[in-house]
């Protein structure tokens, strides 16, 4: 990566005043895909110093830092009993421990990465986001908002525990990025289930949740398929991916029924 | 830009590029155990200790290293003796490009899991990656190093 200056700030205020109207300014998560990275940067602003690697119970909910690795969501005590293990599930087999060592929370939401288990996992929690300037919003109104404005993410909000949660995930080799997933969960008669890589970022599928909410596994499946849109790309056919999201979204919502 | 780090147990004051890999620096400074494999965070070849933790060292920015310490087969003398030999001896050796980046993986491994099973290790080393084909000998190889450790 052409960089001609690195710095790590202290705080995610500073890190925002340093990005904040400078295009020429990249923010540093886990920097997993540093090197793929095509285009230069005169400034990279690193976020490993800004204090944001953080996870606590509060008000409820639980908070959890932009810059809290994947391996931490898998061997983290607090953040495995609160979401009943869906988040580490949902990120234990990608790529090897060395990569989950290094990818964090922040760089795959702040990323919108179409391809991240993690995105459909907390689409599903019903997480929200807080942003350094932006303030505290619904993950899905974030993922939603196409006008990218410089902000820095410091936290993911994971609300209530659920009551239960499953995660389905198909790829074609265990360690590759999923060819689709799914997370269900269910609060109460509140049901949320949300579809990723289909390719695009993860999506709610409302019809789903309905029908899992009448305790109708079969029909969720059917909905979700139904409702959202896929499409092609090296991994799998838009057609293919439909068959398969009614099966996985159902077998999910089985596992939160059962 | 300057860094100061602790490689293996030492103290360092490394010169280095702002947009350089940590990889592409420990290799500058003569550390040549750390292999480029894919350079693109997925083979686990260039595996090093960042703190403690296995991390892919070609996708760590080295000015990330800036005040913590790096650890690589060179400062891991007695596991990694010890662990080739169990490779060696269970007919796991092969090329050995992948070797460092093993070694490194298993003994960051044995610390955190207290008595993996295969299916442990196998899933804790699911990033290294071994182009001879050397992942049932390999395991046999792990295997046998932790039971020795005990």
């Amino acid at each position: 990566m052409a960089v001609k200056a690195y710095l790590r700030p202290k705080s995610a205020a500073e890190a925002l005043a340093l990005v904040e109207g400078d295009e020429r300014a990249a923010l540093i998560g886990g920097g997993a895909y540093l090197r793929l990275a095509a285009r230069g940067y005169e400034t990279a602003v690193d976020l490993c110093d800004a204090g944001l690697d953080r996870v606590r119970v509060e008000g409820g909910m639980l908070w959890i830092g932009a810059m809290v690795t994947y391996r931490r969501l898998e061997t983290d005590s607090v953040v495995r009993d609160w979401c009943g293990g869906l988040l580490g599930r949902c990120v234990e087999n990608i790529v090897g421990v060395q990569v989950r060592n290094i990818v964090t929370v922040g760089g795959t939401v702040a990323g919108r990465y179409a391809f991240a288990n993690l995105t459909t996992a907390l689409l599903a929690l019903g997480a929200e986001v807080v942003l350094e300037r932006g303030g505290r919003k619904p993950l899905e109104q974030f993922l939603a908002d196409k006008a990218l404005v410089r902000d820095v993410l410091v936290e993911v909000v994971v609300p209530a525990k659920p009551q239960r949660g499953a995660w389905r995930d198909l790829t074609r080799v265990r360690t590759d990025f999923a060819v689709l997933n799914a997370a269900a969960v269910r609060r109460g008669a509140e049901w949320r289930v949300a579809v990723g890589a289909r390719p695009g970022v993860a999506r709610l599928s409302y019809g789903a949740a309905k029908a899992a909410a009448a305790g109708d596994a079969l029909g969720a499946g059917a909905a979700a398929a139904a409702e959202l849109d896929f499409g092609d790309d090296l991994r799998a056919s838009a057609a293919y991916r439909r068959r398969v999201c009614s099966t996985l979204v159902a077998r999910a919502v089985e596992e939160v029924l059962s | 830009m300057n860094i100061s780090l602790e490689l293996n147990g030492r103290h360092a004051d490394w010169d280095v590029e702002p947009g350089e890999a940590l990889l592409e620096a420990l290799r500058r400074h003569g550390v040549l155990s750390v292999k480029r494999g894919c350079d693109t965070a997925s083979c686990g070849t260039c595996t090093v200790l960042l703190d403690g933790a296995p991390v892919p060292s070609c996708a760590v920015p080295a000015p990330r290293a800036d005040g913590r310490s790096v650890t690589t087969v060179e400062g891991l003398p007695e596991e990694t003796a010890r662990l080739g030999a169990c490779l060696a001896a269970e007919g796991a050796d092969q090329c050995g490009f992948c070797a460092p980046g093993l070694v490194v993986a298993v003994v960051a491994m044995s610390r955190e899991l207290a008595t993996p099973d295969d299916d442990a290790i196998n899933h804790y080393l699911a990033g290294n990656l071994c182009r001879c084909g050397g992942y049932v000998s390999q395991t046999r190889a792990i295997r046998r190093y932790l039971e020795e450790a005990r």
